[in-house]
């Protein structure tokens, strides 16, 4: 996967999102082991710290849990996922709305709009 | 530590010394074989004189270039050894990593000293050892013991104490007079790299004032042992116009070993002192 | 535990040019820290100072509470912006001189680094490019595990490939009791290995902080807080 890092942000933050996107992406499996912080700081090209608190930060919402002496695995709980993946969608369409808005469309408009969109697509 | 950098110092230098002086060996060993072959196989007195011209200003030409060999082959030795190789590997680009090993800068002040010191007794040793290799025939060796007895017969009148007393003393002497005389070029050499600009010539600068003041010293220590040992007119007529006698081989020998050991010490600690607490690598 | 490093009112000067102007300064362990400023503001000169290379013209700075001597050699790993080894030497003549005089030099990390980046033990310095000669340089300093590392401008003049390569071996060999020192003026390409920056300008840190913090609070990037602090 590219490690693609803007400028903008704290780097663990955007590692975080990353990670997270991959998690719901599927490239890293339920219950699948991470590679050691280490590997991960190498394969992004950022420092190690960065990294362990990126990791931290996943740990702490619970995408990642740590068992003692084997490493750090992507969570089972499947529910865990659903939920992160309906607030990354969340926060996907408050932005969508809000453009539209600049826009000035209505609701109604974006309703229909949408609707024709997937007749066409299908 | 110490060990470690006499090991690797003898292997940076011997890369220089060891055929510089199997050059010299070479050249002793091809010029032993030419000379027995023309000079010593002919016992005739006058052969020199019934060679031609030419051939005899070859031979002139090829003792010419053999001394000059065995002068080079000194005079690299000790350049290489004093000053270029102290300087190069601790005050050059090579200084940072010599200056960032975890010893002392005592250690390489000892390792240089000791290194060097090694190489050139092996030099004027192989020196010595060459010129008899060279010239020695049978005829010398059966004269060398009375120019020994004759030596030693001679050597109190020349220094007013016996030979085997004299000789010694002298050997030790020179022997300490090398040491602190190196010591001295590292201390210049030291205290030259302190400065922020222009530390080369800085430090022949300091060489040549320790060398003024060291010559002072030295001529007055001569002219107190001379009145010392001859009364006030020595000062007038010269110490050479009096007839030697022990206390002045004495007295002039302990101020000689002294101003030698003073130097010496005095190089050791302001090399130390400069090269860790002045140090200033560009 | 001791910090790593603490300068206090640290000066060094020059004739009349002063380099470094009464710094203070603390590092700690486990951090990449980027030392960054334009040429001629005194990087250099305090990697040095670190080193024992220089003396303080006034002040004084401590390396795990002692100042810069054999002691303190022993738990520094530095890297200067010049190759120092003799072109006579081969890369195991250099192994063994590391092996010999640095007790915390590990010689099969060192190996394993030569030997993927396919260099041979038994070649010659002098065989080598000047970039392959600075990798090897490179692998020498971080195959010691010193406690702290100074890079003084290792990244200066290599090709991006290099650079990379530079970067990976700085975070494989990261570990949490010691320190990076890295002097740069090019920001960008570090930027996201380091945890902490220094800005120094003509002998005076102008600023040291996290790079987290700099992004949350200013919102953009220490490459583009350098280019402000230090326009022309």
């Amino acid at each position: 996967m590219a490690w693609t890092l803007d400028d903008s942000r704290p780097i663990y933050l955007q590692i975080e999102d990353l990670i997270k996107t991959n998690i719901i992406a599927g490239v890293y499996q339920p219950g699948e082991k991470l590679p050691s912080v280490r590997d991960l700081a190498a394969e992004a090209a950022v420092n190690p710290n960065t990294m362990q608190k990126a990791l931290t930060e996943l740990e702490r919402s619970g995408l990642v849990y740590t068992q003692r002496t084997s490493g750090r695995f992507i969570t089972e709980d499947v529910s865990k996922m659903t939920e992160l993946k309906e607030q990354l969608a969340r926060e996907q369409i408050q932005l969508f709305l809000k453009n539209m808005e600049q826009l000035g469309l209505t609701k109604e408009d974006i309703r229909r709009l949408l609707e024709k969109e997937w007749k066409e697509e299908s | 530590m110490l060990g470690k950098l006499i090991k690797n110092e003898f292997k940076a230098v011997n890369r220089l010394m060891i055929p510089l002086h199997l050059g010299l060996i070479v050249i002793t060993i091809i010029g032993r074989f030419y000379l027995q072959f023309t000079v010593f196989n002919n016992p005739s007195q006058m052969y020199v004189l019934e060679q031609n011209i030419w051939y005899n200003l070859l031979n002139v030409m090829l003792v010419m270039f053999y001394i000059i060999a065995l002068i080079a082959a000194a005079l690299i030795t000790w350049i290489y050894l004093s000053i270029l190789r102290f300087r190069k590997n601790l005050f050059t680009d090579e200084g940072y990593l010599m200056h960032t090993l975890p010893v002392s800068a005592s250690a390489h002040i000892w390792s240089k000293l000791i290194v060097n010191f090694v190489w050139q007794l092996i030099d004027i040793i192989l020196i010595i050892l060459s010129v008899c290799g060279l010239f020695l025939n049978m005829d010398m060796i059966r004269a060398l013991p009375d120019a020994f007895s004759l030596l030693f017969s001679s050597f109190p009148d020349a220094f007013g104490v016996p030979a085997g007393v004299g000789i010694p003393l002298y050997l030790l002497l020179f022997l300490v007079d090398s040491i602190s005389g190196i010591l001295i070029i590292y201390m210049c050499i030291a205290v030259g790299h302190s400065f922020n600009s222009h530390k080369i010539l800085a430090s022949v600068g300091i060489y040549v004032g320790v060398w003024i003041i060291a010559n002072i010293l030295s001529s007055v220590c001569a002219a107190i042992t001379g009145m010392v040992s001859y009364g006030s007119s020595s000062l007038l007529i010269g110490v050479a116009n009096n007839l030697p006698n022990a206390t002045y081989f004495w007295l002039s020998w302990i101020m000689s070993l002294l101003l030698c050991l003073i130097r010496g010490v005095a190089g050791y600690l302001l090399s130390n002192y400069f090269m860790t607490k002045r140090l200033n690598l560009e | 535990m001791e910090q790593l490093l603490n300068c206090q009112a640290l000066s060094k000067r020059y004739g009349y040019k002063t380099a470094l102007d009464s710094i203070n300064l603390s590092l700690e362990r486990g951090r990449i820290i980027g030392l960054l400023g334009p040429n001629g503001s005194g990087k250099t000169t305090l990697i040095k100072l670190i080193n024992g290379l220089l003396a303080p013209s006034s002040g004084f700075l401590t390396i795990n509470g002692s100042v810069p001597g054999p002691e303190t050699k022993k738990i520094v790993s530095y890297l200067p912006e010049r190759t120092y080894f003799n072109s006579w030497m081969k890369v195991t003549d250099i192994l063994n001189f590391f092996c010999d005089f640095y007790e915390n030099f590990d010689r099969n990390r060192a190996s394993d680094m030569l030997h993927r980046l396919g260099i041979n033990e038994n070649d010659r310095l002098s065989s080598m490019s000047k970039g392959t000669k600075e990798k090897v340089q490179l692998i020498m300093v971080m195959s010691r595990d010193a406690q702290l590392y100074c890079l003084d401008e290792p990244i200066g003049g290599v090709d991006p490939a290099a650079r990379d390569y530079i970067l990976q071996t700085i975070i494989t060999n990261y570990n949490e009791n010691a320190s990076v020192l890295i002097s740069t003026h090019l920001i960008a390409d570090i930027e996201n290995v380091l945890d902490d920056v220094i800005f120094i300008q003509e002998g005076h840190i102008r600023l040291h902080a996290s790079v987290d913090e700099i992004r949350e609070q200013e919102g953009k990037s220490v490459d583009a807080l350098f280019r402000e602090v230090f326009r022309c």
